[in-house]
């Protein structure tokens, strides 16, 4: 229940005590109460390369967005500057109304913005629920990190919330028979889906999906779809999905962003994108 | 087709790294001389299919032919001896030689007044490594490190040059010098695979092409035929095809058919 | 002043030597071999003894020590282990070198006997000439030295840089898989360098002999002061490494000449200069941000790509629970999760009926070993569930033992106090240095670690304080426990203490974030887990628990003397760790027994020719892991510890829980 709970957009005051975060400075344009992630003029520089030049991008709450662009477009640079990976060189980006561009991973993953990553890795020496647990008591119960080890509650029985959080997420992943399964050695469909419950157990506002697709194939992929599309209407979870496929976006969203060399070069609907003609370019070639 | 005009004949090849099956029976052929591209979307097992042919990584089932030799259960510098070079995804060579000894290490099997003029040819047909000769090959600019690979594979006569990604990260201009480098190999009859993603370019050049899906082959054909498969492959199923055409010969034809 | 830096450059040039092969070969095959100055020792030993033992002349023990022994030592050691070590994690790597360097001393004992060897000779027949070079009195030993190194410099870079096999090599060095792909079998170059590289360690051990007699643990040292010059030269440049070697030999030797030539304090801040310098330089480093991750031997991206498998894979067959390992489930009690309760009550109720079952002397040596089981177990929290190579819990231990032994002797405090300051001193001591180098890859841990235990041997155990009556250490307060038996219930009900905390820890939401943060940081930090305060948690805990640990020890041997818990002696605790108590909790007490009565084992009921065996076998275990590429542990724990169950017969008739209990589940 807590996963339904958690996602009606009433803050979850735990969640804002820590000094740091009441030490960020309101976003600018606050008004926008629909927007949980935005980036404005986003531009980032690797020594003399350009990574990212003045992206902007807006991510409406309970809505899952797409990211495409070819090898090298700066796809995952920009989630690493959205999930505090990266400091920006210059532009801003702000979270649930806050200006976070300097925060640390950490505090946004407080605020409830959690992201995966490209590579598969997941905690190798914990079982699947218990990778779902550890994302359920890091931002629910924060402090047992600290209260665990001096009361004896490791010993005793889970928490029914979480109990309830765990299984719900991997029913919705259809992952219920893997529960107790050590992580290593997992094949990677299956790594990518404990990737996506990790996020998901955390109940965050905002989830960005590095290529959860990579590696699937076609039945996975179309079970993820259907998991992401359920999370996204029941939980009311907003997403940022990079992914190259344009069939598998365009069964779960209707608005993609597309990059090349680190410029946003089309947004629209996922149709509208293939059609464009910068966007082709970009992925078959220039003609130059 | 004719057994003995096929220079590479790959069948079934099944391979991966551990216990991580990546391809799934991959099955083509390359005629002597010929030009294959091979495309497909990211993680769809292009450069583990250059990995596995180059012996870097092993063929866990199927065969590897080359030139009616077997070639698939063989080491890595057992398949260069062979006669063919793979330049891997960025960058087939040592970042930490010199220019100079990048090219020496390529002709280490040859005798030493071949090895000799191999390199001057070498130098002559890029000239721009001729400067640069003493420098390591770290300090080049990505298009001159893609030159000196290809150079590697130009001095020692390869039959068949195995390219992934060559214009990764390259200006669009210094993409054109890799492509007219390999035109120059096509043209003196060396057989090639190019791994890659911008579309157009490798099927200006290609003949045939395979594109990968998930670790399988999801099509397979003439390179003619190839753009709007690719399209399908890049973009889903559900897209309209894009950049039709019957002619492959002029890339002006893409940009009049992609506008609609 | 000339005088010493004469010596001083004499120093350098061994440490150039070793710096110049361990550079070589850590960047031919990714490995920074702990193990090569034991391979050194035993090149020396070698010729040691077939010159005095066997009193072969000078020419035929160097040629066949040098030239005949070494290479084909090299050769061995390549096939059967670097080789494929090569594709390991970076902490199977340190632990299987490590291994060796616990094997080959002892080795070299079984096989060549333990004589006293007051005198080793170099390649000069005594008595040693002596000549006067400019007012400077040099001998012949000495000059040797330098023009061995000289020498081998010289020929070294012609023959790297301007032959055809120089050409070969540096290919390897730059990239293995590059190197194949140009038609040359990068594991016959892979093999000569590793040949090539013995031969030099073992003629550099061969010339230091004189120097620094034919001992082991000094050889390990020089090691690792060695891997200061290599860390300078960031693991790659071979003429910065040996700039850096000469320079640190030089100040070495200077500091000789000017710091008060009595004390113990001059000789232990002499002796730590190159510690000191790879601790100030990795964390300089790490405050500049400079060495975020490993430095990277072994090749490029290509290596890397068809080792670890860059790309990711596609399954296309269903997986099913039963293919993969699995756990109780998540929604049972943590009690019921303890798969192996049954088997630790039985483990528990044998272990309580023991000093019943056994002699005194066995029941002591029992307890002394569940008092070294506590600092396994705190080896279990920092390395088993952390995944940190941590090679300085020895010092932890000490300070546990000597700061409380301290206490209660010069100050008369009570037992229970004076362990509590000195586990809050270590507390103190492992955050501050977890804290230093959380952002630092493995092996850069490792390095940092094992320095800094061999800075608090040198600088803070040689304070004349911890130096009681120097040779019998003091003496604890032996009214303390009755007897040997209440002892031994006492001990025994800590270590079940510290077994049920370490488990505690293992399931409470903290360990999960301390796995969490092992195998990914970057998703750790995107759950919003601080990794630095998980890291400096888990650092503190287990230096808590080696400090209770190692006071638990110096109380069984009844004194506390600096050379127990010495950070090169033990190295063995890692390999008997790694090899056997890295399983699980309970294994890890199993270790800690093991270590102690498995040497008794031998001492009691073995001829003394055989009486090294158990480290040769400890460090045969930790070599083992090496089998294993993916670097899980357990299955080659399990593979060492068969082979030690099965060497020690005797060890079973007498002590039959170690079986009961190292064949617990795998967890």
């Amino acid at each position: 229940m807590s996963l339904t709970d958690g996602a009606q957009s009433q803050p979850r005051d735990g969640n804002f005590e820590t000094s740091e975060l009441r030490n960020l400075a309101p976003s600018p344009n606050t008004g926008d109460s629909d927007t949980v992630l935005e980036a404005r003029n986003v531009g980032v520089q690797f020594g003399g390369l350009v990574a990212l030049s003045d992206v902007s991008l807006v991510i409406p709450y309970g809505k899952l967005v797409g990211l495409m662009g070819p090898n090298g477009a700066g796809k995952t640079t920009l989630f690493n500057v959205l999930s505090g990976f990266i400091r920006p060189n210059s532009g801003s980006v702000s979270l649930l109304g806050r200006d976070v561009t300097s925060a640390s991973p950490q505090i946004r993953a407080r605020m409830g913005l959690t992201r995966t990553f490209q590579l598969p890795d997941l905690f190798k020496s914990l079982t699947v629920a218990e990778h779902l647990s550890l994302g359920y008591r890091l931002h629910h119960k924060p402090k047992r990190l600290w209260t665990d080890l001096v009361t004896p509650r490791a010993w005793g029985k889970p928490d029914k919330a979480e109990v309830e959080q765990v299984e719900k997420i991997l029913s919705l992943l259809g992952l219920e028979e893997m529960a107790n399964v050590l992580a290593d050695g997992l094949p990677t469909g299956l790594t990518r889906l404990v990737q996506v419950g990790l996020g998901l157990a955390a109940s965050p506002r905002v989830l960005l999906l590095d290529e959860p697709a990579a590696g699937l194939d076609t039945n996975e992929t179309r079970e993820l779809s259907v998991a992401l599309s359920r999370a996204v209407e029941q939980e009311g979870t907003s997403m940022l999905v990079i992914e190259h496929d344009l069939d598998f976006l365009l069964g779960i969203t209707g608005f993609v962003y597309v990059l090349d060399a680190g410029r946003l070069i089309a947004s629209g609907s996922p149709s509208e994108v293939a059609q464009d003609r910068q966007v082709q370019s970009a992925y078959f070639g220039t003609n130059g | 087709m004719d057994h003995n005009t096929q220079a590479l004949q790959v069948s079934d090849l099944c391979a991966g790294y551990g216990s991580a099956q990546v391809l799934f029976r991959i099955s083509f052929n390359v005629e002597q001389g010929g030009v294959l591209a091979i495309l497909g979307p990211n993680g769809a097992g292009k450069s583990t299919l250059g990995l596995a042919l180059a012996g870097l990584i092993p063929a866990t089932a199927g065969t590897i032919e080359f030139e009616g030799a077997r070639l698939s259960g063989h080491s890595a510098h057992q398949v260069a001896r062979a006669g063919i070079t793979y330049i891997p995804e960025g960058r087939g060579i040592f970042p930490r030689l010199s220019v100079d000894d990048n090219l020496r290490m390529a002709t280490r099997r040859l005798r030493k007044g071949e090895r000799r003029a191999a390199l001057q040819e070498a130098f002559e047909n890029f000239p721009v490594l001729l400067n640069r000769k003493d420098q390591l090959a770290r300090t080049l600019s990505g298009g001159e490190q893609q030159m000196l690979a290809l150079a590697n594979a130009f001095c020692t006569e390869s039959k068949l040059i195995i390219a992934d990604e060559l214009s990764l990260g390259l200006a669009p201009m210094i993409v054109d010098q890799v492509f007219a480098t390999l035109e120059r190999a096509k043209s003196a009859g060396t057989t090639i695979i190019i791994i890659e993603q911008f579309v157009t370019r490798a099927l200006a050049l290609a003949d045939n092409c395979l594109i990968l899906a998930h670790g399988s082959v999801a099509w397979s054909g003439t390179a003619s035929d190839a753009s709007g498969a690719a399209a399908r492959q890049y973009f889903g199923q559900g897209v309209e095809v894009v950049g039709r055409r019957s002619n492959s010969e002029s890339e002006s034809d893409v940009d009049e058919n992609v506008g609609g | 002043m000339l005088q010493y830096i004469v010596i001083g450059v004499v120093i350098g040039g061994i440490y150039a030597i070793f710096a110049a092969g361990l550079i070589t070969t850590f960047q031919a095959s990714g490995i920074l071999n702990f193990g090569y100055g034991a391979i050194a020792f035993f090149i020396a030993r070698t010729y040691y003894f077939l010159l005095v033992q066997h009193q072969w002349p000078i020419w035929a023990a160097a040629l066949i020590s040098i030239l005949v022994i070494a290479p084909a030592m090299g050769f061995i050691l390549w096939a059967a282990l670097f080789r494929i070590l090569q594709q390991a994690t970076t902490l199977v790597k340190v632990v299987a070198t490590i291994g060796l360097s616990v094997m080959l001393p002892a080795l070299a004992g079984i096989i060549y006997g333990n004589p006293v060897i007051s005198f080793s000779p170099g390649l000069v027949p005594y008595p040693v000439p002596s000549y006067t070079v400019l007012g400077v009195g040099i001998s012949l030993d000495q000059i040797n030295v330098v023009a061995c190194v000289v020498l081998i410099l010289v020929v070294g870079f012609v023959v790297v840089n301007m032959t055809e096999w120089g050409l070969v090599i540096r290919a390897l060095v730059d990239s293995p898989a590059q190197t194949s792909l140009t038609g040359t079998n990068p594991k016959v170059a892979a093999a000569a360098v590793w040949t090539i590289a013995t031969c030099f360690a073992g003629l550099a051990g061969v010339l230091i002999a004189p120097i620094l007699g034919v001992n082991s643990d000094n050889y390990e040292f020089l090691i690792v002061a060695a891997f200061s010059a290599v860390l300078l030269a960031r693991f790659i440049n071979i003429g910065v490494a040996i700039l850096a070697s000469i320079a640190l030999g030089v100040v070495s030797s200077l500091l000789n000449l000017w710091l008060p030539p009595t004390g113990t304090v001059s000789t232990g801040v002499i002796a730590s200069v190159p510690f000191a310098f790879i601790f100030i330089f990795v964390l300089y480093e790490a405050v500049r941000r400079k060495v975020p991750s490993n430095p990277g031997g072994g090749g490029g991206a290509l290596d890397r790509a068809i080792t670890t498998g860059g790309a990711v894979s596609a399954s296309h067959d269903k997986a099913q629970p039963s293919d993969f390992n699995t756990r109780p489930d998540f929604r049972l009690s943590g009690w019921r999760r303890q798969k192996r309760l049954p088997t630790a009550i039985t483990a528990l109720v044998i272990l309580l009926l023991l000093p019943v079952l056994l002699s005194p002397f066995w029941t002591g040596r029992v307890a002394l070993g569940l008092a070294f089981g506590i600092v396994f177990l705190s080896l279990r929290i920092v390395m088993g569930e952390g995944g940190t190579i941590w090679l300085c819990q020895a010092s932890f231990a000490g300070v546990g033992a000597m700061v409380s032994a301290y206490l209660i002797t010069d100050h008369q405090w009570p037992l229970i106090p004076a362990i509590v300051v000195a586990a809050l001193l270590t507390a103190l001591g492992g955050s501050i240095l977890a804290y230093l180098t959380t952002r630092l890859g493995d092996l850069y841990v490792a390095l940092v670690t094992l320095a800094f235990g061999i800075l608090v041997d040198r600088l803070i155990f040689t304070i004349p304080v911890f130096q009681g009556s120097l040779n019998a250490g003091i003496p604890l307060v032996e009214s303390f426990a009755t007897n040997d038996t209440t002892f031994f219930y006492i001990l025994a009900g800590l270590t079940l203490a510290v077994v049920l905390f370490v488990e505690h820890f293992r399931q409470s939401t903290a360990g999960l974030a301390l796995s969490a943060t092992r195998w990914s940081e970057p998703s750790s930090r995107a759950l919003g887990l601080s990794v630095v305060q998980i890291k400096v948690l888990a650092a503190c805990l287990s230096a808590v628990i080696a400090a209770v640990g190692g006071a638990f020890i110096a109380l069984s041997y009844q004194y506390a003397v600096p050379a127990t818990f010495d950070t090169i002696g033990a190295l063995v605790w890692i390999a008997v760790f790694v090899t056997v108590g890295v399983r699980s909790t309970l294994a890890a007490v199993v270790a800690g027994i093991l270590s102690v009565v498995t040497p008794a084992i031998f001492q009691t009921f073995f001829p003394t020719s055989i009486s090294d065996l158990p480290p040769v076998l400890f460090g045969l275990g930790a070599v083992l892991l090496a089998n294993n590429p993916e670097g899980v542990l357990i299955m080659h724990a399990e593979q060492g510890r068969r082979l030690i169950a099965h060497t020690l017969h005797a060890g079973r008739r007498i002590f039959p829980t170690v079986e009961a209990r190292s064949s617990d589940v795998v967890d």
